[in-house]
């Protein structure tokens, strides 16, 4: 609570001066008093907040491309994960992520996508929400954010996998040509 | 005592129909009885149980003041279990909130995030609307499912009001 009540002084404060001075260029939310002020997350959770790894987008209709959209009802969190897998060798080559939620979820989906770049499909699948709660030392109420990390996880590998399953047309002239 | 109850409410048939302008009337009435300040330093005792019952009265206002908060509360009532922690795997759903998010922090100008603003609060009247015959029928997971959809919208409409910074969830 007091946190947002901060955040929402902070925000418009700085409100006006954006659209004022620089209307076109957004200013970077890190400079969020409530970091500053009180230290309501750990400093690894602020690293990775302020300066999130791998954000962004792949193209989710390419076959090598799996993509994982979760979200966390209780809160309105939406988070989603994609990797782009070697075929070769089944290595998570890239990884790219954008969630939309509290600080706890963007630093547990950024640190997970450094987590799995390079490990196999296997390995990734493995990684538990404790090992990204214990990373950025979340609290108990915040556990909820690792989760869905892993779960993010677990459903872009799921989406890579379904992609391979090769449906052969079993009726048709497609069956006859193939 | 339930919250529709502190305001004179029939929960039956449908406790989601609250009219807003009676429930804010007598909340002002109910408040300025009970309002710590018009007790303060009279009787301890009495103080203190003003005290409580001016909190009650203010939490009630504010639950039943608001849709997804209405509907949150008479979910819990009725004993459907709360949207806990559990991660959702509702894909439409998501995918349209990604899209709206990313379209607001991608927006150019604050026509862009009016017109998102403008076509997310036309959805969640409709759904609001929604949620009600939902209640009157109660087909409670039925209307779980809408109050997660609500709670979602009211994310994006934050996100559209927080413009141009980000939006904070918590």
């Amino acid at each position: 609570m007091y946190a947002r009540q901060l955040l929402r002084a902070g925000a418009a404060l700085r409100a006006p001066l954006a659209r004022a001075s620089v209307p076109l260029v957004r200013t970077p939310a890190i400079t969020s008093p409530v970091f500053q002020t009180k230290r309501l997350y750990h400093e690894k959770v602020i690293d990775h907040y302020s300066n999130p790894r791998n954000v962004g987008s792949l193209d989710k209709a390419l076959q090598d491309v799996g993509t994982g959209l979760v979200g966390a009802p209780a809160c309105g969190d939406v988070m989603r994960l994609q990797i782009q897998v070697d075929e070769e060798t089944g290595v998570i080559k890239d990884v790219k992520f954008k969630t939309f939620g509290c600080g706890s979820a963007i630093a547990s989906s950024s640190y997970v996508t450094e987590l799995v770049k390079g490990k196999t499909l296997e390995e990734a699948l493995a990684i538990k929400n404790t090992a990204i709660a214990k990373e950025l030392s979340l609290p108990p109420v915040k556990l909820h954010c690792s989760m869905l990390a892993e779960d993010a996880i677990k459903s872009a590998v799921k989406d890579y996998r379904s992609k391979r399953v090769v449906k052969k047309p079993t009726l048709g002239p497609e069956a006859v040509a193939a | 005592m339930g919250y529709h109850e502190m305001f004179g409410f029939n929960y039956e048939p449908n406790p989601f129909d609250i009219d807003t302008v009676t429930l804010r009337h007598r909340f002002r009435k109910a408040i300025t009885v009970a309002h710590p300040d018009r007790w303060a330093g009279r009787d301890e005792g009495k103080e203190q149980l003003i005290q409580t019952l001016s909190t009650s009265l203010n939490n009630a206002n504010r639950t039943l003041a608001d849709p997804l908060q209405r509907a949150q509360y008479i979910l819990t009532r009725q004993g459907v279990p709360a949207q806990g922690e559990d991660t959702l795997e509702d894909p439409e759903l998501l995918m349209e909130v990604m899209e709206l998010r990313e379209e607001i922090e991608n927006a150019e100008s604050q026509e862009d995030v009016d017109r998102v603003k403008e076509e997310n609060s036309n959805k969640m009247e409709t759904l609001v609307q929604d949620i009600s015959g939902l209640v009157g029928a109660k087909d409670w997971p039925a209307v779980k499912i809408a109050t997660t959809r609500l709670k979602y919208l009211r994310g994006i409409e934050d996100a559209a009001k927080a413009w141009p910074n980000s939006h904070f969830d918590h």
